[in-house]
């Protein structure tokens, strides 16, 4: 939640509107808010929970520090022996 | 006579000297899954109609003389893969009239191999990718364990693990992402077979996470997993990820067994402990060395967390962002697969970049050991009618980058507490499932765990 909403203002600040071509609206605006909405008390406090933790999660991963320009495993994790 | 907990050799030996038929085998197994099956709803749909069919033509192969290792033996296979003849629901109430006109890969193969498929079986739904909270998160209600039905069977191949353990089918099919091979089999007391990635095709397998996701057998002993490995393993066209690395099953003789640092003291786990001190003891026996080894230092489980937040949200996001999602049994699967469409690119990157980094820091394990064992949990399973909030405590568990490469394991059970079991693990490198499979072969053939049956079976 907290991400469309800072998206939408950087959008703003620079003068294309929420709906314009830095964001896709469909996902921006109408898919997450929808999706959100459904949810009932309960489900909607656990989705809250769940938010707070994806930041927790971001924040926690910044604290492993990565090799600079370090590349992103594609496919396959295993690899196959050498003969 | 048949007994339900024969292993799959015996039940061949049994078929070709003609004591019973396999459609005698698959009525006898049909029933013990209509019944105790259901009672431990570790049954999400038995298939009678196919299997009997597949029974008739297993007895007509068997009489030309035809041999495989799984010819006219009934197994079942977790929901999560599609099957023709019967609904595949994945475990969730909001899939519930979901069915494929095809079968996975893995069903194609033991189809071929002349097996046959009696049922499948219960499920945490959509494997629990939404973080599941509840040992009734599935369709078909909370799955009881083989040995003490007031506890979770545990997930998310909750059925293959009870199903094996409780002797209703020759050997079952479970699946995992993170645990939910390793997890069954360890409270169940049944032994599974986690396969390298890509070792067999998830092909016609619902997605949890494309770069985790593995198929593998859970069954009653190491051998029986062998024989079903033997058949679904191998490069399958319709799997990008599927590979074709031979499946060497060599022995590979005396080896340097790796134990990590344990915490069982600081995790009331002193019965783990003893079951755990007198594995290595019996390791020890058969000429293994053990040796300490440590993981580098590396924050794998949230790593991967992210990845399953990330490719899960997104291979289920069309039913997320439907009505359908209210329908799960478990809000916290709710709330968990709807925030799942806030993880960013950037952290999902940042668990792929940090699997990179890990492969390559993690390969050195490997210079200073052949495997590593590890108990799968420090505690027995759960009771099945309290959220895990309440009641996961203490529990370990490796925690280590096993899942996050690819890397095999052997789960099998090594001791009990208050009467239900305790598993432990064989983890290898990848591709050397072998090693896994020789340990935890060698320590079956001089011990009598695995083969101790649910009490209200008796003694073997």
């Amino acid at each position: 939640m907290s991400e469309r909403i800072s998206r939408r203002s950087f959008a703003k600040l620079l003068g294309v509107g929420a709906a314009g071509t830095l964001i896709r609206p469909s996902f921006a605006q109408d898919a997450v808010p929808a999706t959100a909405a459904k949810l009932d008390g309960q489900a909607l406090d656990l989705y809250r929970a769940a938010l707070r933790g994806n930041v927790t999660a971001a924040a926690g991963r910044l604290r492993f520090e990565l090799p600079e320009n370090s590349e992103p495993c594609t496919v396959f994790a295993a690899e196959v022996p050498k003969k | 006579m048949i007994d339900s907990f024969a292993s799959s050799a015996e039940l061949r030996r049994g078929l070709t000297k003609k004591e019973f038929s396999s459609v005698e085998l698959t009525e006898h197994y049909l029933t013990r899954l209509q019944t105790i099956g259901r009672r431990h709803r570790a049954v999400a749909e038995i298939m009678r109609d196919r299997a009997l069919s597949e029974a008739r033509a297993a007895d007509r192969r068997i009489a030309n003389g035809e041999t495989s290792p799984v010819l006219g033996v009934p197994y079942g296979a977790k929901d999560l893969l599609a099957a023709k003849g019967a609904p595949t629901r994945w475990g969730s109430p909001g899939h519930k009239e979901q069915t494929f006109d095809f079968d996975a890969t893995v069903i194609e193969r033991l189809t071929r191999a002349g097996a046959v498929l009696a049922a499948k079986l219960s499920m945490i739904e959509l494997a629990g990718g939404g973080n599941y909270d509840v040992p009734w998160a599935s369709a078909d209600g909370a799955c009881l364990q083989a040995h003490d039905p007031t506890r979770w069977a545990g997930g998310s191949s909750s059925g293959s693990g009870a199903s094996a353990a409780l002797g209703l089918a020759g050997f079952t099919l479970g699946s995992e992402t993170s645990g939910s091979i390793t997890c069954p089999s360890a409270f169940n007391g049944a032994t599974g077979l986690r396969p390298t990635y890509g070792r067999v095709s998830r092909f016609g397998a619902m997605a949890l996470c494309w770069t985790l996701d593995k198929i593998g057998p859970i069954c009653r002993s190491v051998d029986d997993c062998v024989d079903v490995l033997r058949v679904i393993s191998g490069h399958d066209s319709k799997d990008a990820s599927s590979v074709s690395a031979d499946l060497d099953l060599r022995s590979p003789g005396k080896l340097r067994i790796g134990l990590l640092t344990e915490r069982f003291e600081q995790n009331g786990a002193a019965v783990c402990e003893k079951a755990y001190q007198e594995a290595i003891e019996v390791f020890k026996s058969l000429g293994h060395e053990v040796v300490d080894v440590a993981y580098p230092e590396m924050p794998y489980g949230l790593a991967v967390g992210l990845i399953v937040d990330a490719e899960g949200t997104s291979a289920h996001e069309k039913f997320i962002r439907s009505e359908k999602l209210a329908e799960l049994a478990d809000v916290n699967q709710v709330a968990g697969f709807a925030a799942g469409l806030e993880v960013k690119a950037v952290d999902y990157l940042w668990a792929m970049r940090m699997r990179t980094e890990a492969a390559a820091k993690c390969a050195a394990v490997w210079e200073k050991c052949d495997c590593i064992f590890t108990p799968v949990f420090y505690h027995r399973g759960p009771p099945a009618d309290q959220p895990f909030s309440e009641t996961w405590r203490q529990m370990g568990g490796d925690g280590g980058p096993a899942n996050l490469l690819g890397w095999p394991t052997v789960a099998f059970p090594i001791g009990f507490e208050e009467g239900s079991p305790l598993g432990g693990q064989v983890i290898s490198p990848a591709f050397r499932e072998n090693v896994s499979i020789a340990v935890a072969r060698a320590y079956q053939q001089v011990t009598t765990n695995h083969r101790i049956r649910p009490k209200m079976f008796g003694s073997p």
